[in-house]
């Protein structure tokens, strides 16, 4: 279990996290939702333990271990993080931008090791005809999956018998992806939690994304927790509102087995400005 | 696998054919056969002399110069994540200028008693001296909170180079005829001096700060990312940068502060050889050193024959082959060269 407790961070005299508990569970996936600003991509960034700086506040554990006492190389093959995007210094063909998730197991492996630990899991994710592509070249959509390949050769995914835990943190993952991608994305964390025992973490946007895959949530305004739980218990309207500031009605989904939101930014749709006559 | 062999191979045979033709040229007339027995040491004093005191020192000093900026250049390009990066941002070279300068025009009262040896060890000493102190100030400057702002480095060395710059241009103000020659003359750099002893100080150096770059070859292709993705992947970040930054200036230093500034190698080299291979730094600083070696042989030996007698300084060879090469290179590989 991936465990953040108390977190915050202050930067400037100004409260940018506070006081937030966070749970990441092998197996399931909690998914952070928030306005913009409301410090999710932070909350992210400190459980992948990456805020070091004055101002921070609370503790990361990973299984039970603090995780500033796990070295670095450690930490890499327990935790890998899909960031929201990556600019590179120069370009790098996608099979060598991939090769980085092993670099921490770098010298343990050999070059025909590296190699086709690189072809399997450029297959694991449908892109091996990218193999050769020059990354900055690809599209939002094939980049993400290019990354996520990188971030699943990180955590070793595919090997069976691995005796720690290991977490996905996924920095709103659907970003500049179309539909049909957003849902597949979500739709590969979720199996990867499934079936592989990933514990995921991800900052979504789309409620009904969350409402179907999500298993437990966490709300967050102003740096603040508003709720955190089991999907099922904090899903409601109170909630949704209190966070987001606008209506919404929850209905079941007419075809899965999840709640159906829509959201009604103007209040009741017949009066919303942009319509009216 | 394969295209990679052959790399190395063009690699090293250009290296050959640099040293071969750098050995042979030369304002005294020696042939092959003479160069032989030379070499074998049957030949008569003087030619002896000239090629053992003379040319291997000089043409080893090309080598370990020129891989030594190309590598720096290579490496100093990746941590920054800057196409424009080369040693020079950091600070090294407007130190080690500040301090020659400062040495030539104030050696005739400082050391005028002193054999022309000792005067140019000064000059030597003061500009590595500066060069390290420089480095220094525009590290300290970007490092706060145990981390260094690569962004404000790069800024802080530019202000820095500005400010000593100044203080260079003071000084030259204000020297006579001949101190603004020598200072003429080291800031567009030379190898004529070389010698065994530069070629003793300098390569050990050069190869130890090249084996420590290469160990962190690596972490380079991680910050291609960017330093946080590269923390991510595993890599303790602020030691990586710590220490690519302290073997630079010491690399770089030594090499300029005994054959002053040579420049356009540590920024083209690496450009050519991505355009070419890729930017794989497990190779990149490798081929860099090698292609950096060559490139600086081929200026020498271009400078020491165009003239000869004469020779021209090394610096005025490397822009005037080095920047038509790479504006050519630019104009047919302008699709390709998306970083710039």
């Amino acid at each position: 279990m991936m465990r953040a407790e108390k977190v915050g961070l202050k930067l400037n005299g100004r409260n940018i996290l506070r006081d937030i508990d966070c749970t990441v569970t092998p197996g399931r996936v909690t998914v952070v939702m928030g306005k913009n600003g409301a410090g999710k991509s932070t909350l992210l960034q400190i459980m992948a333990g990456q805020v070091t700086q004055g101002g921070a506040a609370g503790a990361v554990s990973v299984d039970g271990k603090a995780m500033q006492d796990i070295p670095s190389a450690e930490l890499a093959g327990r935790r890998a993080v899909l960031a929201q995007s990556v600019q590179l210094g120069f370009p790098l063909p996608v099979a060598e931008v991939v090769e980085l998730g092993c670099y921490a197991r770098y010298h343990q492996m050999t070059a025909r090791q590296r190699k086709s630990a690189v072809a399997q899991y450029l297959e694991l994710l449908d892109i091996t005809r990218l193999k050769n592509r020059s990354f900055p070249t690809l599209s939002g959509g094939e980049q993400k999956r290019v990354l996520l390949a990188k971030c699943l050769l990180q955590l070793d995914v595919e090997n069976p018998d691995h005796k720690n835990n290991r977490y996905l943190l996924l920095d709103e993952p659907t970003a500049a992806l179309d539909l049909e991608q957003q849902y597949r994305f979500v739709d590969l964390a979720t199996r990867l939690a499934r079936e592989r025992g990933l514990g995921v973490l991800a900052v979504l946007h789309d409620l009904n994304l969350a409402a179907r895959f999500a298993d437990d949530l966490l709300f967050l305004r102003n740096g603040e927790t508003v709720a955190a739980g089991p999907t099922t218990k904090v899903l409601t309207k109170t909630i949704i509102q209190e966070t987001f500031n606008v209506d919404c009605l929850i209905q079941p989904h007419p075809c899965f087995n999840c709640p159906l939101i829509t959201t009604l930014p103007y209040g009741k749709p017949n009066i919303a400005p942009a319509l009216a006559p | 696998m394969h295209s990679r062999f052959i790399i190395l191979i063009i690699l090293f045979s250009l290296l050959a054919v640099s040293l071969a033709a750098g050995i042979v040229t030369g304002a005294y007339d020696l042939s092959v056969a003479d160069l032989w027995l030379a070499l074998t040491g049957r030949a008569e004093e003087l030619e002896q002399f000239l090629v053992w005191q003379v040319r291997l020192p000089r043409l080893l000093m090309a080598v370990v110069v020129g891989s030594a900026l190309a590598m720096t250049g290579a490496a100093t390009q990746g941590l920054f994540r800057n196409p424009l990066a080369e040693p020079t941002l950091i600070g090294v070279t407007s130190g080690a200028m500040l301090f020659a300068v400062g040495m030539l025009v104030f050696s005739v009262h400082l050391l005028a008693a002193f054999p022309l040896w000792v005067q140019q060890l000064g000059v030597s000493l003061a500009s590595f001296i500066g060069a390290l102190l420089t480095t220094g100030i525009v590290y300290r400057l970007a490092a706060g909170r145990g981390q260094l702002n690569v962004a404000t480095m790069l800024l802080a060395g530019i202000a820095i180079a500005a400010l000593t710059g100044a203080i260079t241009g003071l000084l030259i103000y204000q020297s006579d005829e001949e101190q603004l020659r020598d200072i003429t003359f080291w800031s567009l750099g030379s190898l004529s001096g070389a010698n065994w002893t530069q070629v003793a100080i300098a390569a050990p150096i050069v190869i130890t700060g090249g084996y420590f770059l290469g160990r962190d070859a690596l972490a380079l292709n991680a910050f291609l990312l960017g330093e946080r993705e590269a923390a991510q992947l595993g890599f303790s970040v602020e030691r990586v940068k710590k220490r690519v930054i302290v073997w630079t200036a010491l690399i770089v230093g030594v090499c300029i502060s005994l054959t002053g500034l040579i420049g356009f190698v540590g920024l083209v080299i690496p450009h050519v050889l991505r355009l070419w291979m890729g930017t794989d730094y497990r190779r990149l600083l490798l081929y860099s050193g090698l292609l950096g070696a060559s490139f600086l042989l081929m200026a020498d030996t271009l400078s020491r024959s165009i003239l000869a007698p004469a020779e021209l300084p090394i610096g005025i060879l490397t822009a005037l082959v080095g920047a038509p090469f790479f504006l050519w290179l630019l104009l047919r590989e302008r699709r390709k060269i998306s970083w710039l």
